[in-house]
């Protein structure tokens, strides 16, 4: 459709296929976050704030509840994503001898992907919570004779509750983008190298993991990057006393006082930078397994 | 074929383990909603509730909140996937086949969305919507709801884009088609299973968002997630359940779909092979 035109018509005809995108896309992205950056340092007119400063920061660094939050947000995120990674690799070379023969097992393991996370939070309350059903069960087992006597799993202060729901969701999905590289590459390099004689755990080092490497990279920064921003979770599952970053956010925001205000958008734009610099980390080394398989 | 032979009675329990362990570990977490969603008490320690239907019946009845929530669930899910492709299929199709210069950045600047929390942006937007008068309005929420769904679209879109082979439609087009008609018999059944992918993935992150919903609908717009907060706080155990049983129908059948679409590739792999 292209070859008729002169290099100006071609040119107007490519802005026009990304002006929608644009229109719904950056325009609103883009003003909200020049607002957002805006408001941080101080620039707010509704209440009379017309003055730019970076006290709003100033005062956020040195805040403890600020710092509590984000090591508590970085920790969940951490957590969840190494406990997640490293039982998505033993589940990916578990299962991949038996995905392709069973219709059943590919319904299973895709079966939590596409739910939302805030069915998954509540199933986990309904679950681990002090009167949730293993509290039950462990009161009927005789190990425990009240609800308070059962291990607080759920809003408690480390957010065990919070990392529970991350790795029950996001295994699956690492293991999935792990199995799909496996079926697709690894076994007639298998078979090679054992023809000439490897041991299981030369043709694991050798093989295997390498190739595993890629999607098992680029996926984990994934489930860190949302596991990080992630505000519905944390909100059901998470303490009142120990709030993660996004809460916090909202906390700010909503507070009827305006003065609040730059600090919930002072907030924000650390998590914006913060993801920024996952999504870096991506590119390096998460595209590369993108071209792989395209 | 592989590489480690197994006995097959060996390999039979190990297949009967993988799956218990995890049916176990996916689907039993669900068990105490969908039992709570039945139930009209439920004390410690008992196993097992006083059933009723009322949760139930309260989602069915006509007066009901559920039903407006799902109303409006359903149709902005609709209308963000419909509009989701219209604004991804352009953009994808020039990224993926015609722009060189930039290429990256552009695509980077579309994305971006997917990788930046919601709470971020839906708290920006929130103020820019204010300004220009779209917050609190059924328009609002929708274009909202576009910010995280279109990226995706625009990511799928562009991946089948930057593989495609545009031969055949030049053929077409070189034999005299339209350039409806090109579309519609070379690119489009090659496009299909990407689209279909693209569309579920718009109406999925439609229907589970919750973020967007409340700061730009201001708490005027009631969707099924909102519903599900506010029984949250409400401490609604039965209704929840219900709730959360409704919610996760969607999901479901995109499972399903995925795993009968699975099935439907190995046979023809094994057609082609036979």
């Amino acid at each position: 459709m292209f070859y008729s035109k002169s290099k100006k018509a071609r040119l107007w005809l490519l802005a026009g296929m990304l002006l929608p995108s644009v229109l719904v896309i950056l325009v609103p992205v883009g003003a909200g976050l020049w607002i957002t950056g805006e408001q941080s340092l101080g620039y707010v007119p509704l209440i009379g704030q017309t003055e730019l400063s970076l006290d709003v920061y100033r005062e956020l660094f040195v805040s403890r509840i600020f710092y509590s939050s984000l090591s508590f947000s970085l920790m969940v995120s951490l957590f969840s994503t190494l406990i997640s990674a490293v039982l998505a690799v033993l589940l990916a070379l578990w299962l991949r001898r038996y995905v392709n023969k069973s219709k059943w097992l590919q319904f299973l393991i895709q079966f939590n992907l596409p739910l939302p996370h805030v069915v998954g939070a509540m199933a986990i309350w309904m679950l681990l919570g002090q009167s949730g059903y293993l509290s039950r069960l462990a009161y009927w087992a005789g190990i425990i004779q009240e609800p308070a006597a059962f291990p607080v799993l759920v809003q408690d202060q480390v957010g065990a509750g919070i990392i529970l729901e991350y790795i029950w969701k996001e295994v699956p999905f690492i293991a999935v983008s792990i199995i799909s590289i496996l079926k697709a590459w690894v076994l007639p390099y298998e078979r090679q190298l054992r023809l000439l004689g490897a041991s299981s755990w030369q043709r694991f080092r050798l093989v295997t993991f390498p190739f595993m490497l890629p999607p098992l990279l680029s996926s984990s920064i994934i489930v860190f990057a949302y596991t990080f921003g992630s505000f519905e979770v944390p909100y059901i599952l998470g303490s009142v006393s120990q709030p993660a970053l996004p809460i916090l956010a909202y906390e700010a925001y909503t507070n009827p006082d305006l003065t609040y205000r730059p600090e919930a958008m002072a907030i924000n734009m650390v998590i914006t930078l913060i993801s920024v610099v996952l999504v870096f980390l991506y590119l390096k080394w998460g595209e590369h397994h993108t071209v792989q398989q395209s | 074929m592989n590489i480690i032979r197994y006995s097959s009675l060996k390999q039979r329990s190990g297949y009967a383990g993988v799956f218990l362990l995890l049916l176990a570990v996916f689907i039993l977490p669900f068990v105490p909603l969908l039992i709570w969603s039945f139930s009209l008490q439920w004390r410690f320690p008992e196993l097992l509730p006083v059933f009723s239907l009322r949760a139930w019946s309260y989602v069915f009845s006509s007066h009901s909140q559920v039903w407006t929530s799902i109303l409006n669930s359903l149709g902005l899910a609709a209308a963000t996937s419909v509009i989701s492709q219209l604004v991804a299929y352009p953009a994808a199709r020039a990224l993926g086949l015609y722009i060189q210069r930039g290429n990256r950045w552009i695509r980077l600047a579309l994305i971006a969305p997917i990788l930046i929390p919601g709470i971020a942006i839906a708290v920006g937007v929130h103020v820019f919507f204010l300004q220009i008068g779209l917050s609190d309005s059924w328009l609002g929420v929708l274009l909202a709801h576009l910010i995280p769904a279109a990226p995706y679209s625009i990511y799928l879109l562009y991946g089948f884009y930057a593989g495609y082979d545009s031969g055949y439609e030049k053929q077409l087009r070189l034999l005299g088609a339209t350039r409806w008609q090109s579309f519609v018999q070379a690119e489009l059944p090659l496009l299909k299973p990407v689209l279909t992918l693209s569309i579920l993935f718009s109406f999925l992150n439609s229907w589970s968002q919750y973020l967007f919903t409340l700061f730009i609908g201001g708490g005027s717009l009631i969707t099924l997630p909102m519903l599900l907060f506010s029984t949250l706080s409400s401490g609604d155990y039965s209704l929840m359940g219900a709730l959360s049983m409704v919610f996760v129908i969607p999901a479901l059948l995109v499972v399903i779909y995925s795993a009968r679409e699975t099935q439907v590739d190995q046979f023809a792999e094994k057609g082609e092979a036979a």
